[in-house]
């Protein structure tokens, strides 16, 4: 049976929840309003484009930023006045792992070790034979990808119950990313953990993801399980007998975008009866899908 | 922007606008009022400043402009110069510079200010210790300064002022070349020939024995992150100091019994003197970083605030005690091997007469001055915590510009007059009693209210420490108005109050305490 922390295994609350939280930088919105909840042992995806306020959510729920308005709670605590319960259960990557430049790879591991009862080493030396690291290799030797697998098991090792990616495979190849991917789904498969992962690059969210919530400019555009997304939004290309100079007015429509005869609607499926749409616009339907999360995100971060 | 030596111009005249104002007010109050120490203050301050002004670093984002390393080079250089030398020429008149001429002066300014810059520049990789490097350069162009009044007076040719400023205007020339030489190496990415010492305290940490045992504690790992990162420097320095000042002259000053003495209260000054630079890059969440946040990696361990800072003043002391070790085995080869004990047996023998003729006392005063240096040297690395630990870019200027500040007042205003001047008059004894009494008091609130939060284990063990440094250091304090009352006639009871109540003031409690609680500001924005 797994070990019992804290109160938020006693009830149902969910792992991470935050309410209509804040946060400005000078006169620059970073986060607005924001308000959203993880449950447990999600993958929950975090998409945006650059300053977005993704990391700014993340550094909320590690405490490293305190919240200007609103609450933050991970596993039913406020990380800023409980950092030690609650950073404890929590394995982080970042973009930039920041790791110690003159430590060896063994020394990092000892040193990071200590401060985690459940470190697994048996589970730490299989990772470290996977990634091929060096025990007496100082980390300013490493490439980023090594880095990077070394943050990762630095993260994971402890098997946090909470592991928060914060962009981790931004500028990294294609084999570490599958490492970080694998680490991910490894993470799920063990019950009851949760993962959030910040992103923008779209199809790795999409394939790991069961929840995505989208920022834009600190707002929250969409939460919702990542099915429910997909099922909702249709991409429907439709194409006109005359030219349009101007985007048709498509009601319900999120985006459209296109030229001339053929224009792509990105809309909210459960809102709009295409047939009976393309029919009072006088256009045919030329495709009807499901559109890709990327499409989506565009489409919201476009309406803006 | 016309050209790019306009633009390049533009981004040093807009980041410094504010100090330029404040540079311009002092020389204008330093011109309205009458010569005075405090001119003197304001005329090396608005130097200071102006120096302040050229201490940034060529920006690798310049490398990319299509400009040449000799103009990325020659833009701040010639604008040091021209600034510097506008700067003597405001303050003309206002100083007295005895026989020295004032186109001699202004070679020595210019030299110094592309000096200053080009070891800035090629030093950059070792961190807050590059500015010991040019504290000693300044020295040596000041002592080159001095060579032409040498007698005999008038001097040879070879030291004339034309000779010696054509040579510094020579060096002035070839170091010009070498800056611009360096950043032409490092655009191209050739890197720096520099001296790193990050790099060699690692090497020298490196070397020492290494254990792959798991740490006992969350908070031994972060004892040993800690003194990895810091823990060597003043070891190491202390060792420098050691090896390449004080022990040539204890063997080229072999015969000279009162060289030998002094030579005695400079290595015991040493780690004390050390430990004030150190203790400024000391109290920064790291040591090596300009950047005063707190590194993720750091802040998002599952440890309190408050471990944290114990473990940094745990480093300290020991990184004291290490230093102190060395200080103490040199003082024992030396002074066992080939130091002439003229001087150092007269003052034993005094101290022995003093107290009865006891050398038990002999032996215990010198066991008292070693822990009170040593708990000196620990308060200097650890005074400052506060302020670095806060993040605040302001907070950390103000505390280190204090001990600049006050080392200049000293120096302009002469402090080891003003023991006498206090001493000569009761009625400035009975304030300054009274101000030392109110600032005990003021001490001790802080204390009280900033270790209210900390856990009891810590509040326990650093009373300890307190304790037994305080004391320490109050029987220092009444060995010393015991010698003193013997030369001096004054008001026994008052100085007796006044040493008790600066011993009590001597280590820090409250802003120890506050520390934590800075950090968490700084870990929790």
């Amino acid at each position: 049976m797994r070990e019992r922390h804290g109160a938020d295994e006693a009830s149902a609350e969910p792992l991470v929840s935050v309410a209509s939280l804040s946060r400005t930088f000078g006169s620059k919105k970073a986060l607005d309003d924001v308000t959203l909840a993880v449950s447990r042992g999600c993958v929950f995806g975090l998409v945006g484009e650059n300053g977005a306020g993704k990391s700014t959510l993340i550094k909320h729920l590690l405490g490293l930023w305190r919240a200007e308005r609103g609450e933050v709670r991970v596993f039913g605590l406020d990380p800023v006045l409980e950092p030690t319960t609650v950073l404890g259960r929590i394995g982080y990557l970042s973009e930039q792992p920041d790791l110690p430049g003159w430590m060896r790879v063994d020394e990092l591991l000892r040193y990071t070790r200590a401060f985690y009862p459940r470190w697994d080493t048996a589970y730490a030396t299989q990772l470290l034979e996977q990634f091929g690291l060096d025990l007496d290799a100082r980390v300013k030797t490493l490439s980023k990808g090594q880095r990077a697998r070394l943050g990762l098991i630095a993260a994971e090792a402890h098997r946090p119950d909470l592991l928060i990616l914060d962009e981790p495979s931004s500028g990294l190849d294609p084999i570490v990313r599958r490492d970080i991917l694998e680490a991910i789904i490894r993470t799920i498969t063990d019950e009851g953990r949760t993962v959030i992962f910040s992103s923008h690059l779209l199809d790795e969210v999409e394939r790991v993801s069961d929840h995505v919530a989208m920022l834009h400019q600190g707002t929250l555009k969409l939460c919702a399980p990542l099915d429910d997304i997909k099922a909702q939004h249709r991409r429907i290309v439709l194409r006109f007998t005359v030219p349009h100079a101007d985007p048709p007015n498509v009601p319900g429509a999120i985006r459209v975008e296109g030229a001339g005869r053929e224009w792509t609607v990105i809309c909210d499926g459960s809102r709009i009866h295409v047939p009976a749409m393309a029919q009072s616009l006088g256009a045919s339907i030329v495709d009807d899908c499901a559109a890709s999360l990327d499409e989506i995100f565009v489409a919201h971060a476009a309406v803006n | 922007m016309r050209s790019p030596t306009h633009a390049l111009l533009w981004e040093i005249w807009q980041r410094n606008r504010s100090v330029s104002a404040v540079i311009v007010a002092l020389t204008i109050v330093g011109r309205l009022l009458e010569p005075s120490s405090l001119v003197v203050m304001l005329w090396m301050v608005s130097f200071l400043l102006l120096f302040g002004i050229f201490t940034h670093p060529i920006s690798p984002r310049l490398f990319t402009l299509p400009v040449s390393s000799l103009r990325l080079v020659a833009v701040p250089l010639l604008t040091g110069i021209a600034s510097i030398e506008v700067l003597n020429v405001m303050w003309f008149g206002r100083l007295v510079t005895g026989p020295t001429s004032t186109w001699f002066v202004a070679v020595l300014l210019g030299a110094l200010m592309v000096f200053y810059q080009t070891a800035l520049w090629m030093l950059e990789r070792t961190g807050p210790l590059k500015f010991v490097f040019v504290g000693v350069m300044a020295v040596i162009v000041f002592a080159i300064g001095l060579v032409p009044s040498f007698p005999p007076t008038p001097p040879p040719w070879w030291r004339s002022e034309a000779a010696v400023a054509a040579l510094v205007a020579g060096l002035t020339a070839m170091v010009f070349l070498v800056a611009s030489r360096h950043v032409g190496r490092v655009r191209c990415g050739g890197g720096s020939t520099a001296p790193r010492l990050e790099p060699l305290f690692a090497f020298a940490a490196a070397r020492l024995p290494r254990t792959r045992k798991a740490f006992a504690s969350p908070a031994a790992a972060h004892f040993w992150f800690e003194w990895r990162c810091s823990g060597l420097v003043l070891p190491v320095l202390v060792a420098g100091v050691l090896l390449a000042v004080i022990a040539p002259q204890s063997w080229l000053a072999r015969d000279a019994g009162g060289t030998s003495f002094q030579l005695l209260l400079g290595a015991l000054a040493t780690p004390i003197v050390l430990a004030i630079p150190v203790g400024m890059a000391f109290a920064r969440p790291a040591f090596w970083s300009e950047d005063l946040s707190l590194p993720a990696f750091v802040a998002v361990r599952p440890m309190t605030n408050e471990d944290i800072v114990a473990a940094k003043i745990k480093v300290a002391a020991a990184s004291v005690a290490i230093s102190w070790l060395l200080v103490l085995s040199f003082l024992a080869v030396w002074l066992l091997g080939w130091a002439n004990l003229d001087g150092v047996g007269r003052f034993a023998i005094q101290v022995w007469a003093f107290h009865g003729q006891s050398a038990a006392a002999v032996y215990g005063i010198a066991v008292l001055v070693v822990v009170g240096g040593m708990f000196l040297t620990w308060r200097f690395l650890v005074s400052r915590l506060c302020g670095g630990l806060s993040g605040s870019r302001v907070l950390f200027n103000v505390s280190v510009m204090s001990v600049v500040i006050a080392a200049i007042a000293w120096m302009v205003f002469d402090g080891t007059r003003l023991a006498g001047w206090i001493l000569d008059d009761p009625a400035r004894m009975t304030a300054l009693a009274w101000i030392l009494a109110i600032a005990v008091t003021a001490k001790y609130w802080l204390a009280a209210y900033s270790w209210r939060r900390v856990p009891a284990r810590y509040v326990r063990q650093f009373l300890l420490v307190w304790g037994a440094w305080t004391a320490c250091l109050l029987a220092v304090a009444i060995l010393f108005w015991g010698v003193v009352r013997i030369y001096v006639a004054l008001d026994v009871h008052r100085f007796q109050a006044v040493m008790i109540l600066m011993a009590l003031l001597a280590l820090p409690a409250g802003r120890v305490g506050l520390a934590a609680s800075c950090l968490e500001r700084n870990r929790h924005r």
